[in-house]
């Protein structure tokens, strides 16, 4: 508001009697915009370079919310930020249970009513996101509560992608660079996905659209460490799928899929599963997951910008299924269908949750009867990093990995990757410090004895920002397998989804069995001969069930054969025995 | 939850008792500044080709910043805030919104260039016969004016975001207005071409149509129109179909056939009046006070 400093009102005339906006009664004129006055804050939930978020109280309410300011990067030039204003009117235009409620826009006014003050968003108070929960000590996931949020989180992209349709059809005319979900909606990074006591998930943070229209980086510029400030956009990347980080424009709804299989896998394994520290990076892990990049199962591939120069990655085998396992058949299905390569074949939301995962038991429960828990945001990660912060660090050497991050992967020859060169990463035994703060509930007990090579936890920073060991063993969630060591890799299989199974690989090729998709391979990270030897057995056994029921290899029979087997795999890998497996109690289905 | 389709409409009590009617504006004079401001929106986003950028929605961008200047005044007075600022703000706000985004300079050089050469537009100068060339120095925005405006202009944009809640979305009759006409399988360039254009007469309508009608209501009214000077025959109580009331179309078609007149009277009201239309808060002032002077002399 400009000042009234020349001729004011003269004496001649009535005096204005009450502030302008509000009515005859008192009452606003319109709602939907207060004064942060009306707020106690109580204190501070997160930050970054998304701006600060604050828990406060209504005054005359006493309803808890979240105050989301506002950052004007750039307020000289730019006044109001066009991502801000995007996010308001996409929130406005939402009402889903379980994507974000913006209550009301709050000003806090600076010097007298000439300065435009700071804006902050009201949301309701949800009591975790997902990224501090599944930090949380006191917290481990049961799969009924896995598969009741992965609904609830699948409704919510359900319900966007149909409202953003209908909503922005046209915009997409009007603004060929934008596409469907380019028009706000980006899913996954787990810190938007709120969770609060009641069970109920919500989708919220709708501001980071902004970063998908944006050209992606030049990749192999990188240097070695990434930048503090970068946090936020580094986070956001190990949450992007293939075609974005390789520079697709004209992408689709199914960008968010990707997010969703990210989250999906993230909630069993504890922490984010593709963290790449720079774009090229993220798509090596991508594909050292997934397997290499082939016209079959990524049609175009090398026709995409972020491409060029490039004649082929890789070659990577898949290991998706291997690594994965512990998500019994159903969840590998599901997760193998959101992590497609080729956005055309990836599963939509809709069909996402017809998925037989949400009908094998044990079934989802009910938001209701989840347990709740002590508020965890992402900023309480601070508490529990310092907790283990004065853990031994695992040993130097002794690596029995080196080999592949040496010969084969971007990550070797770039230079970018600090840790790169081995020292005192791989599975070393014992390595891990048995104190493990994630270790200490009680139904966890039972793989930690089996597992000393558990994981670090914390794993949320990118990878350059801390200590080599403890993210190079993450980097390969899956441990790395030291009968590769000695061998060369394999050629690229094209179209392995695809092909009819074979009968049990022969002996010396057995530890590359996790390109093959038939073979199910709870074996990949199994340390002893004899384990595996079982577990080769038993494979063959199903490949061959498989066969001949003309089944698709990764989800069918397996189904009924229980989740107690879906614990070999990536997680107990060490027992010796797979009487262990069958011992274990029905109910262990916490995620370690 | 905001309605895709509908827009927020204004109260009778917001439009009994504007903010600058309780401030001590007379209504001939609000009305005529929310016409001069309209105009101005219009003309400049012509200038500045917004009109044509979004040209799957013509006149999005333009038609949006007149529904947020005409918002604006419902909910803030025009003594303190400047016509001029807001009409700044809603074009630099609008254009935003509508993903065409517009630079505060090129905003304010395109307005003080209309408000100071002759135009077509009539809150222009009047051309004057035998008059030369403008010099550059009349309308050349100086780096010490553009500060002061741009500042304005930015403070002016979280006004109105503030007045409104935030409630930014904007529903336009004109994509209903062709999916409407294809409907009644009329569609012809010249039946669309006209209700548009009584479309847009409405965004100067002193009666506010776009903040107390439905899109639907406009477009079925525009349309109505639009196929009857088209002498197009359109089936019988066909509004019905598009939830518009007879009454309701009646009165919209009234409306919307009035601007012109309307206008044309506002045109001759302030066409190369002396002092023009008060764009500047001081000038609103010294134009009170003179009017005042002048009611309390008819009074003696």
């Amino acid at each position: 508001m400009t000042k009234r400093d020349s001729p004011g009102p003269s004496s001649s005339e009535p005096p204005r009697k009450r502030p302008l906006n509000t009515d005859v009664n008192g009452k606003p004129r319109f709602r939907g915009c207060d004064s942060i006055k009306a707020y106690d804050i109580l204190e501070k939930l997160g930050e970054g370079t998304f701006g600060e978020v604050h828990k406060a109280r209504h005054r005359s309410t006493n309803h808890l919310v979240a105050l989301k300011k506002i950052l004007m990067h750039n307020a000289k030039e730019d006044g109001f930020p066009i991502t801000s204003l995007r996010e308001i009117k996409i929130l406005k235009a939402l009402s889903h249970k379980n994507v974000i409620r913006l209550m009301e826009m709050a000003v806090e006014q600076e010097r007298g009513p000439a300065t435009r003050g700071t804006l902050y968003m009201v949301f309701p108070y949800m009591h975790h996101d997902l990224a501090g929960l599944l930090e949380n000590p006191d917290v481990t996931f049961s799969e009924p509560q896995i598969k009741c949020y992965m609904i609830q989180l699948l409704e919510g992209t359900k319900y966007l992608h149909q409202v953003f349709i209908l909503n922005f059809l046209h915009s997409v005319f009007d603004n060929p660079g934008m596409g469907i979900g380019g028009s706000g909606l980006t899913l996954g990074n787990a810190a938007n996905l709120l969770i609060d006591n009641r069970g109920i998930l919500q989708i919220a943070d709708f501001g980071l659209a902004r970063k998908f229209e944006e050209p992606v980086p030049v990749p192999g510029g990188g240097g070695g460490v990434a930048d503090r400030d970068y946090t936020n956009c580094v986070v956001t990347r190990w949450y992007r799928p293939p075609e974005l980080l390789l520079g697709e424009r004209k992408y689709t709804s199914a960008i968010d899929l990707w997010g969703v299989g990210c989250v999906f896998a993230e909630m069993y394994r504890g922490r984010p599963i593709l963290q790449g520290n720079t774009d090229m990076d993220q798509v090596i892990k991508i594909f050292q997951l997934c397997g290499s990049p082939t016209q079959k199962n990524m049609p175009g591939f090398d026709k995409l910008p972020g491409c060029e120069g490039m004649k082929s990655f890789g070659p990577f085998q898949r290991t998706l299924e291997g690594h994965y396992s512990s998500m019994g058949s159903a969840g590998v299905s599901l997760l193998s269908q959101l992590l497609k390569l080729d956005p055309q074949r990836r599963i939509n939301a809709m069909d996402a949750l017809k998925h037989e995962y949400f009908a094998t038991d044990p079934l989802p429960a009910k938001p209701s009867d989840l347990p709740s828990f002590e508020d965890s945001h992402e900023l309480d990660r601070k508490k529990f990093r310092h907790q283990k912060a004065h853990l031994p660090p695992a040993p130097a050497g002794g690596t029995v990995g080196i080999g592949q991050d040496g010969t084969w992967g971007w990550s070797g020859r770039a230079g970018e990757v600090p840790w790169a060169n081995g020292s005192g990463a791989g599975p070393s035994r014992g390595g891990r410090p048995n104190n493990d703060p994630w270790a200490n509930g009680g139904s966890q007990r039972y793989g930690r004895q089996h597992d000393n090579r558990l994981p670090p936890h914390d794993s949320r920073v990118p990878p350059g920002h801390r200590p080599g060991p403890d993210h190079r063993q993450w980097s390969r969630p899956g441990g790395l397998d030291h009968r590769e060591l000695g061998l060369p890799p394999r050629p690229p299989q094209v179209g392995h989804m695809d092909r009819e199974p074979r009968g049990p690989p022969p002996r010396t090729n057995r530890g590359n069995g996790g390109g093959n998709v038939d073979t199910y391979i709870p074996s990949y990270g199994v340390g002893g001969p004899d384990d595996r030897r079982g577990n080769w057995s038993r494979d063959w056994d199903r490949d061959r069930g498989d066969r001949d029921r003309g089944d698709r290899g990764d989800r069918g029979d397996r189904r009924d054969r229980g989740h107690d087997r879906g614990y070999n795999g990536g997680i107990q890998r060490r027992s010796s025995s797979r009487d262990r497996h069958r011992e274990e109690p029905a109910n262990n289905i916490y995620r370690r | 939850m905001v309605s895709l389709l509908c827009n927020p409409l204004a109260t009778a009590d917001q439009l009994g008792s504007s903010p600058s009617q309780v401030d001590g504006i007379p209504v001939d004079l609000e009305t005529s500044l929310r016409w001069a401001g309209s105009e101005l929106i219009q003309g400049a986003g012509i200038l500045l080709r917004l009109h044509l950028l979004t040209f799957h929605r013509p006149q999005k961008t333009v038609a949006t910043a007149i529904v947020l200047f005409q918002r604006f005044y419902l909910l803030s007075s025009m003594r303190s805030c400047a016509i001029i600022d807001a009409c700044h703000a809603a074009i630099f706000l609008s254009s935003k919104l509508t993903e065409h985004p517009a630079k505060p300079r090129d905003i304010i050089n395109v307005t003080t260039y209309l408000l100071n050469i002759p135009s077509p537009l009539p809150i222009s100068p009047a051309l004057v016969a035998g008059q030369g060339s403008i010099p550059p120095k009349e309308y050349y925005v100086t780096e010490q004016e553009y500060y002061t405006k741009r500042a304005c202009l930015l403070n002016v944009e979280t006004e109105i975001l503030k007045a409104c809640g935030f409630q930014t979305h904007i529903s336009l009759p004109y994509t209903l207005c062709i999916n409407y006409i294809q409907s009644l399988s009329v569609l012809s360039a010249e039946v669309v071409k006209r209700s548009f254009g009584y479309l847009t007469d409405a965004l100067l309508s002193p009666s506010l149509l776009y903040l107390t009608h439905q899109p639907n209501s406009l477009a079925v009214a525009a349309v109505y129109i639009g196929a009857r000077e088209c002498e197009v025959k359109l089936p019988a109580a066909w509004w019905d179909v598009f939830d518009c009331e007879r009454e309701e179309l009646g009165f919209l078609v009234v409306c919307m056939k009035g601007v012109k007149e309307f206008v044309e009277n506002e045109r001759k009201l302030w066409r190369g009046r002396k002092p023009s239309v008060p764009w500047e808060l001081e000038d609103l002032e010294v134009y009170l006070e003179r009017r005042r002077a002048l009611d309390s002399e008819a009074e003696v």
